[in-house]
C-alpha cells in the first residue's frame, strides 16, 4: 500500500511536501479522534481536539527529530497533552447543568461510531455507541494513570515501549499499571453488565 | 499459582510478555480452576470490547485541518514580527521608555552641579572694567557681582587673584 514509513512521510513534509503529511492525518485520524473521545467523553471534541493536534505537528514540524521518537509516539504525546489540558478545563466547567445536556448533544447516534462493523443496522448502531458510551464513562471513573494506559495498550494497541515513551515512565511500571489499571475497569464494566 | 499470581500474570499472558514456564504453569491452572476460567474470559471478553472501539473520522476532518492550519499561518503572517520573543512594538516602546529615564536622569544631574550664578556679571567686559575703576591695581581683578543685593543669602565671593595687565 504506502512503501514509506511515517517517519519518512514526514521528513518528505519537512522538506515540503504537504500531501505526504495528508496521508499521515488520513492513516491517525480515526485513531486519534477515538483516543481522545476516550480522555473528553465527548465526540465533537474529540474531533476538534484532533485537528488542533496535527495543527500543532504542522507548526512544530522542525521540533520533530526523526532519530528521536517514532512519529506515532511524538504525536499521541501531543494529542494527549492537549486532551487532559482540555479534560481539566471541562472538569472546571462541569459544575453548571448544562454539561450533561451538551454531552447528550456531542453524543449523537446518528454519527459513524462503529465497533468494527461500518454497515451495522441503525439499532447496533445505538447498541455500539451506548456500549462505547458506557465505556468511556467507567473508564472516567478510572485514575487518570490507569485510564490512559488502558485507551494506549488496549484500545489503540500500542506497544510497552510506545507507551512507556508516551507517558515517561519505564516498562516496568507501564506494566504493572496495566495488571491494576485491567483489574479495576473489569470490576467497573462486571458493575454496569459489559462484562 | 494462587489467585494473586494469577492476577499477576493474567495481564503478561493476554500480552504476551509471560515466559514460556510462566506460560505453561498457567495454562494448566487456567484448564484445573473454574474460578480462574471465568476470570480469564471475562478478560478476553473486555479486552476484545476495547480493541474493537473504533470512531470515524468526519468525511471533511483533512479540510478542517488544513483550514486551520491556514489560519494559523494568517495569524502568523499579520503578528508583529519580533526579536528574542518581543515584537517590534513592545521594543520601540521599552527602546523610548529607557531613553526618557535616562535624558530626566541627566537632565536632574546637570541641575544639581551648576550653581546658579549670574554669568553676564562675570563677563570679560564687566571685568575690565572692574580693573580700571579699582582704586588698588595689584590683585584685585574681578569680584563676584552676583545678584545679591539685599545679602538675604550669604553667598560665597568669589575673587580672581592676579597682577594687573
Amino acid at each position: 500500500m504506502n512503501q514509506f514509513s511515517d517517519e519518512q512521510l514526514f521528513k518528505l513534509f519537512q522538506e515540503g511536501d504537504n500531501k505526504s503529511f495528508d496521508k499521515l492525518i488520513i492513516k491517525y485520524q480515526d485513531k486519534l479522534i477515538t483516543f481522545i473521545y476516550m480522555i473528553v467523553g465527548d465526540i465533537d471534541l474529540a474531533e476538534d481536539l484532533a485537528q488542533e493536534t496535527y495543527v500543532k505537528v504542522i507548526t512544530k514540524k522542525n521540533t520533530y527529530n526523526e532519530t528521536g521518537a517514532k512519529f506515532s509516539t511524538w504525536m499521541y504525546t501531543i494529542a494527549k497533552n492537549a486532551a487532559f489540558t482540555e479534560l481539566r478545563k471541562k472538569t472546571r466547567r462541569k459544575t453548571d447543568a448544562f454539561s450533561d445536556i451538551k454531552k447528550e448533544k456531542y453524543d449523537r447516534p446518528g454519527r459513524p461510531i462503529d465497533i468494527a462493523d461500518t454497515s451495522q443496522s441503525p439499532e447496533k448502531k445505538i447498541m455500539t455507541d451506548l456500549l462505547r458510551k458506557d465505556i468511556q464513562i467507567s473508564l472516567s471513573k478510572l485514575k487518570e494513570d490507569f485510564r490512559i494506559i488502558i485507551i494506549l495498550r488496549d484500545i489503540q494497541e500500542l506497544s510497552y515501549d510506545d507507551i512507556s515513551i508516551i507517558l515517561g515512565v519505564p516498562i516496568g511500571t507501564v506494566k504493572s499499571r496495566i495488571n491494576r489499571a485491567r483489574e479495576k475497569l473489569l470490576e467497573l464494566l462486571k458493575e454496569k453488565g459489559i462484562v | 499459582m494462587s489467585m494473586n499470581d494469577f492476577e499477576k500474570y493474567i495481564s503478561d499472558y493476554l500480552d504476551g510478555e509471560l515466559s514460556s514456564d510462566n506460560v505453561k504453569k498457567f495454562e494448566e491452572l487456567l484448564n484445573n480452576n473454574m474460578e480462574f476460567k471465568k476470570k480469564f474470559k471475562d478478560y478476553k471478553k473486555m479486552l476484545d470490547t476495547l480493541s474493537n472501539i473504533d470512531i470515524k473520522a468526519s468525511s471533511d476532518f483533512l479540510n478542517h485541518v488544513n483550514e486551520k492550519v491556514k489560519q494559523v499561518d494568517l495569524v502568523q503572517s499579520i503578528s508583529p514580527k519580533t526579536i528574542f520573543g518581543y515584537n517590534y512594538i513592545a521594543i520601540s516602546g521599552i527602546a523610548a521608555a529607557v531613553g526618557v529615564f535616562i535624558f530626566s536622569i541627566s537632565i536632574f544631574m546637570s541641575s544639581e552641579s551648576i550653581p546658579s550664578f549670574n554669568m553676564k556679571h562675570l563677563s570679560s567686559k564687566n571685568v575690565e572694567n572692574k580693573l580700571d575703576h579699582s582704586p588698588s591695581n595689584v590683585n584685585l581683578i574681578a569680584e563676584d557681582d552676583t545678584s545679591n543685593e539685599n545679602n538675604e543669602i550669604d553667598l560665597p565671593k568669589i575673587h580672581l587673584v592676579g597682577g594687573k595687565r
